[in-house]
């Protein structure tokens, strides 16, 4: 064996390191024909990434890409399942050169999406509104909600759902001779026989369960709509003067506090609640029998929801109302679209595809696989008839005679979302009282406004 | 003149020494060249570039712009950054004190070839391999109210009033996360201290049981003291191991409730990630550097970890 200097082995192995560095930073081999010796296809394939989250999101996606992969043999479009954290953070994703070329996003302020518009790094859809007619298509309150400060349009809304909804275990409340309550005080003297009886009453999840989507549901019942529409932007700069008059120490903003705490100090949420961080343990309590009632919201009523996993027959109710003049019964959540990243690498392609599945067959596809009603106000009620579930079918009904404003969370930029959701924290675990509780969030709300301005 | 040429070719023999030694080096710096990059790319870069956007009002998207000082007196008057450096400062104290404990005792007992030792030292050693997030996962459905591991047992043997909110009462939440990490990872300090005990020799052992010592003598006064500067190398990584908790704080609680298991890298971590104020979250990502290091450092130089000699 040759004997090497320190110098020939330094050499030699610089050489090698040399080669494997050029070796990996040579760009990749155009695709060549397959091994079998066919050519390849006269037409270049395009290549379209879409992003989603997992579930139903995905699945409503997955039928439409095979679909238009279908009727675009030169169109390869891939889903992009992304995970939690991933979507938390997708705003950095969207500006960066990895960004999926399509992606399904719940645009609001607290995903960042306004300032996603201001750093002008979406395709504007404005074109596609006028071309697509979506104009007359969605409810003229979507479309206001989709036009942003700049007067255009990002997203269009891919589908709807509504909350808070309680749905509940009839076969229970037949054991008790219960029926769905009309009041406030019924629903506590309920709690009460549910747990006689050895059940527990409501189960929910703390985190977006109670903090979240119950306080929305007592402050449509308990702001008139006038406070309603402030002060959800009251983290904003631009927030109107006439909103000044409403904070969260007035007392139809202490009214929701006390509401929550009434829930508690009368045993209807289910033991244990603010350790019930995870939304599957809550909603597992319910569908093995341990609970009477489960909260949440309308995407449970739908197909691809509970009646997949209760064998017992399952019935629904909306909260009692606070005041007469309520704003509404359950709040609308309508932000749910496809988006267009300009770093994208295939706009036009994009933009083609992204046309293609707002139309009304594919709006209907979506909606069927997803098993929740589309934005769209034109989807024939034939149609949904066969798509969606009875009870579904009821909501939309329901939706029509009360209306359904758009809820807290769709206006709230995230540290007034969290603030508002931690106030409700510090009242249920922390034991501040509802003046405590809405002082501490009003304060909360001046220092983000203050930061803001 | 003399002088000068003298000075001058003192001047050329050292450069000259200091050019051969690196010459002679040259091979080993370039082994350690990759590693050097990686470390100034993906840490000092990183470290660096928080310290600087520690100084910008930045939400991620957009322009970045100098405030100075403002994100820390911001952070010094924040009722919630101090909540979290309480909580992590006692992560930092409970979880080595009983991880590095547990680990010397169960390390003691193996080393002294028990029955069963070696199932005893896989098993124990098992749940360090087990990624967090799904021992967190795990441990949070143990700890469930209505239908948990624990709860279901206690109401089992008729110790009801022992049933606790393990994870939603705000007076024992932390104490239930803490001991996660206690149990997944005393195995680590198990295995590298039984290594250190069976490195004592055996005539060290023999002299103590012809001196008459009882097994509770042994540890401290032969074990201990002989193993001294493992335990002090294995308490120290325990100690920032802890100061850096995240994973459990994120599967468990999120920080709640009422912020009682608010820790700093999960509160950098909805700060910046969440909330999207990436300049506030670099001057808690600075602290905490700051705090992790001063804690380190405090205890390297209390400790003096000195080698022991047989």
């Amino acid at each position: 064996m040759t004997k090497l200097t320190r110098r020939e082995f330094l050499q030699r192995t610089s050489f090698v390191a040399a080669s494997g560095l050029v070796a990996a930073c040579a760009a990749p081999a155009a695709p060549t024909a397959g091994a079998d010796g066919d050519s390849a296809p006269s037409e270049e394939m395009v290549e379209l990434r879409v992003g989603a989250i997992a579930g139903i999101v995905t699945e409503g996606l997955q039928a439409l890409a095979d679909r238009y992969m279908d009727v675009n043999p030169s169109v390869s479009v891939t889903i992009d399942v992304l995970a939690d954290e991933q979507y938390q953070q997708a705003f950095l994703l969207f500006s960066s050169d990895d960004t999926p070329d399509v992606s399904w996003y719940q645009c609001v302020p607290a995903n960042r999406f306004n300032d996603m518009v201001t750093s002008q790094i979406l395709v504007p859809l404005d074109d596609l509104y006028e071309q697509e007619g979506w104009f007359d298509a969605y409810p003229e309150g979507i479309v206001d909600f989709q036009r942003q400060p700049d007067g255009h349009f990002y997203s269009a809304t891919s589908s709807v759902v509504w909350t808070p909804y309680t749905y509940y275990n009839k076969e229970i409340f037949e054991e008790i001779g219960a029926s769905p309550p009309e009041t406030w005080d019924d629903l506590y003297e309920m709690a009460a026989e549910f747990r006689a009886a050895g059940y527990q009453p409501l189960a929910v999840d703390y985190n977006m369960g109670i903090q979240s989507h119950f306080h929305d549901g007592m402050q449509l019942r308990s702001w008139s709509r006038e406070q309603y529409n402030c002060m959800p932007i009251k983290w904003r700069a631009d927030v109107p003067s006439s909103c000044d008059q409403y904070t969260w120490t007035d007392p139809d903003s202490i009214r929701i506090y006390e509401y929550i705490k009434a829930m508690v100090d009368n045993g209807v949420f289910v033991d244990g609640v603010t350790g019930l961080t995870e939304y599957q343990t809550g909603r597992s309590l319910f569908t093995s029998g341990k609970t009477a009632m489960w909260q949440t919201g309308s995407w449970d009523g739908g197909s691809a929801g509970l009646s997949r996993d209760v064998e017992f027959e399952l019935g629904y109710f909306y909260y009692p109302e606070i005041r007469p003049e309520r704003t509404g019964k359950v709040g609308a959540w309508v932000p749910d679209g496809l988006i267009v990243p300009k770093s994208g690498q295939n706009i036009e392609a994009s933009l083609e595809f992204l046309a293609w599945t707002y139309r009304l067959p594919q709006a209907s596809l979506y909606a069927q696989t997803a098993g929740i009603p589309h934005g769209r106000a034109d989807i024939p009620s034939e149609v949904y008839s066969e798509i969606l579930s009875e009870m579904q079918l009821q909501f939309l009904e329901d939706n029509i005679e009360f209306g359904t404003p758009a809820l807290f969370e769709a206006s709230s930029n995230q540290p007034y979302q969290q603030a508002t959701v931690k106030s409700v924290d510090q009242m249920m675990a922390g034991g501040l009282t509802p003046e405590e509780a809405g002082a501490w969030l009003q304060e909360k709300t001046e220092e983000i406004y203050a930061e803001q301005s | 003149m003399a002088t000068v040429n003298s000075g001058q070719s003192v001047r050329a023999t050292g450069s000259s020494r200091l050019v051969r030694n690196f010459r002679n080096a040259l091979p080993w710096y370039l082994f350690i060249a990759p590693a050097s990059l990686m470390l100034l790319a993906l840490m000092a870069y990183p470290l660096f570039d928080t310290l600087r956007l520690s100084l910008f009002k930045w939400g991620g998207l957009g322009p970045q712009t100098f405030i100075g000082m403002r994100n820390f007196s911001k952070l010094f008057g924040d009722e919630v950054f101090w909540r979290a450096l309480s909580n992590s400062l006692i992560f930092a104290v409970v979880v080595p004190f009983v991880t590095v404990s547990i680990g010397l005792f169960l390390g003691v007992a193996i080393s002294r070839r028990m029955k069963g030792w070696q199932i005893y030292r896989i098993a124990f050693f098992i749940p360090v391999m087990m990624s967090g997030v799904v021992v967190a996962t795990l441990w949070a459905n143990m700890f469930e109210y209505n239908h948990g591991l624990f709860n279901t047992v206690l109401r089992g043997i008729g110790l009801e009033g022992l049933a606790q909110n393990w994870l939603g009462d705000r007076n024992v939440a932390l104490m239930s996360i803490m001991l996660v990490p206690i149990w997944q990872s005393v195995g680590f300090p198990m295995i590298v201290l039984l290594a250190a005990v069976e490195g004592i020799p055996q005539e060290m052992h023999d002299a103590a049981t012809m001196d008459g010592v009882n097994e509770w003598q042994r540890i401290w006064g032969l074990i201990v003291p002989l193993i001294k500067p493992v335990l002090a190398s294995i308490t120290m990584l325990s100690i920032i191991g802890a100061m850096k908790v995240f994973d459990i704080v994120l599967v468990m609680t999120k920080g709640g409730p009422a912020f009682s298991t608010q820790v700093l890298g999960y509160y950098l971590f909805e700060t910046a990630f969440r909330s999207g104020n990436f300049g506030y979250g670099s001057a808690i990502a600075v602290v905490m550097f700051a705090v992790v290091f001063a804690v380190a450092y405090g205890y390297v130089r209390g400790v003096r970890i000195e080698s022991v000699e047989y």
